[in-house]
């Protein structure tokens, strides 16, 4: 199909695809990123691109005339800010406001010169030119307007390719893509001026024009297909959320001990992410080591900063290429992830700590009591029973003395010391029981020795002749006599089993009845106190009592 | 009979000095701990010392630890252990270490001081005492059935005496028969239980013991 003069529908369909590109990528970035240039660049960048192409009437004709190639300005200031939408270094502001202020003054000149012929065909966009061209002195002013453009789309090219050159590789792959676009659309107007300055005939100029579209048509599609391209890029990196997720779940043995950092790292395919943690309360940080360390400013274009909030506290942050900006959500959400994953881990570890403060304190309430159970035993040994002891003594004179007297008082003074010697066996059986000298004197085996003594059923004992700590013996003791009394209390045994044996870093305790079973630890039978105990220690215990079957009853203590 | 005491609780220890001296026992002298008993036995060389188990510094059994060396090194002393509560290896540890001249008691008995005189006196004539609680608590020991199920009450009576240290004529006194149905009980018990007889009172009272102690 072919238009007036002669255009192909081709030419204008990739006449016009270039800026609908821009339009619609530029509405899909600032949907994406509200905040950023970016969005809003493109879009000027499409409008812009029409500018100069389509004029419908005289007066549209004279401002397409005014703003053409102002597209230039807006595709330059977008691949230089591109992907954070910020100018970053002073180059290329200065190359910026050059151009906006170039193309403002080109524009005034444009719009004030503009005369156009009643015969001029409207539809072909290169008339514009032709018709500048047929004046000598707009055509040179045109030329020198063309160098100077030529000169910053250069610097704009040198900027481009410098930061093509230095960009980190995370940052190569997001923005590449549209750099590489900038780049040869930077070259294809150059190429295009060039070509115009050598034209020597109309023909010339007429094949250079051609040459100039075809090239910017083409470069100038690159762009928005680079923006689309390193979307894409950011996209399939997004997949890489999900796996951090799933990785984090897992307990860090199955990582392969990966800590944090190389996860997120890697889920953000950027090797140079350092992860640092809040110091409780303030605004400072500190590395895995505990190093404190200093966040890079907010103006660093080298380094950014994504803060991890639990709850509206800082508790750390991500050091990370800035490039990882252009991707917003990715960051949100690893960064969500890795708060997640740091909250749990210092919630963990501080259940952990208190777990571990509770099995000392309680180990110390055990300890403080088997103390109190010795003191208290000394007490009575040192204090009570040698008082007595001695009032029995003195008993005993006054009887022998009151013999030959009154016999009435003889009487009452040996029913005092009858009294008295009952009093003594008791207060004798209770410091018994409340802690057995034997056990710090001799050892585990000695005090079942002696208690096998005292227990009417016959007990074996098989018990070792190690020695092991205060606190490990007296639990150990515990289970023992306490596993005794129940046998013979309510168990109705025959014979008893007291075994007692070190494998390795266990203290084994056993203690087997052959009476009529059915212990239960909730009955009062003193199997919770047991178990109690047992546990302030670190240890287990397991009682196995079926009806009829007897009772066993095993204590497994650490000990060093 | 010449006598020292040593035991920390002073006022116990007067009592008890006292008390003796009433009964027509010479207490030649005191001593708060093993240390000081030690001098004194080496310096006054009595026929029996009188030591409370726990004395300082460690209040565990430094009375125990004293006996030996004494028995080392003056071995016709008699020694007399004093406890506040029964401690069978303790006794046992000593019949086996110190066969001759020994004896152990509960405190208590200081209650019954003629009691207590006969066993400074039996201790310091070579001969054995062990506290009927021992006894006791030892015959009261779960064991399966077995020969002393098969003793008739007066061979168990017998028995008893024995393991307390007493001579075939203290046992015919307590149970009101002749030395020689004594010696015909006696017989009797060491062969229901299959032990061998033997001739010394010392010998007999730790041998009945340890069979009493199933070891």
């Amino acid at each position: 199909m072919r238009l007036a003069s002669g255009w192909s529908l081709g030419w204008v369909v990739a006449d016009f695809l270039p800026g609908v590109a821009f339009l619609a990528c530029g509405t899909l970035a600032w949907e994406r990123r509200p905040d950023s240039r970016i969005g809003p660049l493109m879009i000027a960048t499409g409008f812009a691109w029409y500018f100069g192409t389509y004029g419908a009437s005289p007066d549209l004709g004279r401002l397409a005339y005014a703003f053409q190639g102002w597209f230039l300005v807006f595709l330059a200031w977008l691949v230089l800010a591109y992907p954070s939408g910020h100018l970053r270094s002073m180059a290329a502001r200065l190359a910026i406001v050059s151009l906006v202020a170039l193309f403002a003054i080109r524009s005034i000149v444009r719009f004030a010169d503009f005369h156009m012929s009643t015969e001029y065909d409207l539809t072909i966009p290169s008339e514009i030119d032709r018709y500048v061209a047929s004046d000598t002195f707009k055509a040179n002013a045109d030329v020198v307007f063309g160098l100077l453009i030529d000169a910053l789309a250069i610097t704009v090219l040198v900027l481009v390719v410098n930061r093509l050159r230095t960009e980190t590789n995370l940052g190569r792959r997001v923005a590449g893509p549209i750099l590489l676009g900038g780049i040869a659309f930077a070259i294809a107007n150059v190429v295009d001026t060039a070509a115009l300055a050598s034209a020597n005939s109309f023909a010339e100029r007429i094949a250079a024009w051609s040459l100039r579209d075809s090239l910017i048509e083409i470069s100038g599609a690159l762009v928005p297909i680079g923006f689309l391209v390193g979307l894409a890029r950011s996209r399939i990196t997004r997949g890489r959320v999900a796996d951090l997720v799933v990785e984090l779940g897992q307990p860090s043995d199955d990582r392969g001990g990966s800590d944090l950092e190389v996860l997120v790292a890697r889920a953000l395919r950027d090797p140079s992410l350092r992860l640092v943690h809040a110091v409780d309360g303030s605004d400072r940080f500190v590395d895995g080591e505990g190093v404190p360390v200093e966040l890079p400013r907010p103006d660093d274009g080298r380094r950014a900063v994504t803060r991890l909030e639990v709850r509206g506290r800082t508790i750390a942050a991500l050091v990370h290429d800035p490039a990882l900006v252009e991707q917003p959500e990715l960051i949100r959400s690893v960064a969500a992830a890795a708060g997640l994953a740091l909250e749990n881990e210092r919630l963990a570890a501080d259940v952990r700590a208190q777990l571990e403060e509770v099995r000392k304190s309680r180990a110390r309430i055990v300890a403080a009591g088997d103390a109190e159970r010795r003191r208290i035993e000394r007490d009575i040994h040192d204090g009570a029973q040698q008082q007595l002891v001695t009032v029995a003594l003195l008993l005993e004179t006054a009887r022998i003395r009151a013999a030959d007297g009154d016999a009435e008082v003889a009487a009452t003074v040996a029913n005092a010391a009858a009294q008295l010697e009952s009093a003594l066996a008791e207060l004798r059986r209770l410091a018994r029981g409340l802690h057995p000298v034997v056990l710090v004197e001799a050892g585990l085996r000695a005090a079942t020795e002696a208690l096998a003594d005292r227990t009417p059923v016959p007990i074996t004992v098989r018990v070792t002749d190690e020695r092991f700590p205060l606190e490990l013996e007296a639990t150990a003791w515990f289970v023992v006599a306490e596993a005794v009394t129940n046998a013979v209390r309510h168990a109705r045994a025959q014979t008893i089993l007291v075994a007692i044996e070190r494998r390795q870093a266990i203290l084994e305790v056993d203690v087997v009845d052959d009476g009529i079973g059915g212990a239960e630890r909730d009955r009062g039978s003193g199997l919770s106190g047991l178990e109690d105990r047992v546990a302030a220690a670190g240890g287990s215990l397991a009682v196995r009592s079926e009806a009829g079957a007897g009772t066993t009853i095993r204590a497994e203590l650490p000990c060093a | 009979m010449r006598v020292i005491l040593a035991d920390d609780a002073a006022l116990f220890r007067e009592a008890l000095a006292s008390a003796l001296v009433s009964a027509g026992i010479d207490v030649v002298g005191q001593a708060a701990d093993a240390g000081a008993a030690l001098d004194l036995v080496r310096s006054l060389e009595p026929d029996v010392a009188v030591l409370d188990v726990r004395m300082p510094p460690t209040r565990t059994t430094e009375g125990l630890e004293a006996a030996g060396e004494i028995r080392a090194s003056h071995p016709s002393i008699g020694l007399l252990i004093l406890s506040q509560d029964v401690e069978t290896r303790h006794v046992l540890r000593l019949l086996r270490d110190t066969p001759r001249g020994v004896g152990y008691l509960l405190k208590d008995r200081v209650g019954n001081l003629a009691e207590f005189v006969d066993a400074i006196e039996r201790v310091g004539r070579g001969g054995s005492v062990v506290d009927p609680e021992v006894v006791s608590t030892l015959l009261g020991r779960g064991r399966a059935p077995g020969p002393l199920d098969d003793l008739t009450p007066r061979e168990r009576q017998v028995l008893e005496l024995m393991a307390e240290g007493r001579s075939n004529a203290a046992i015919g006194d307590r149970l009101g028969l002749t030395e020689r149905t004594v010696e015909g009980n006696v017989r009797i018990v060491f062969s229901k239980l299959q032990l061998e007889p033997s001739a010394e009172d010392h010998r007999r009272v730790l041998a009945v013991l340890t069979y009493l102690r199933g070891d």
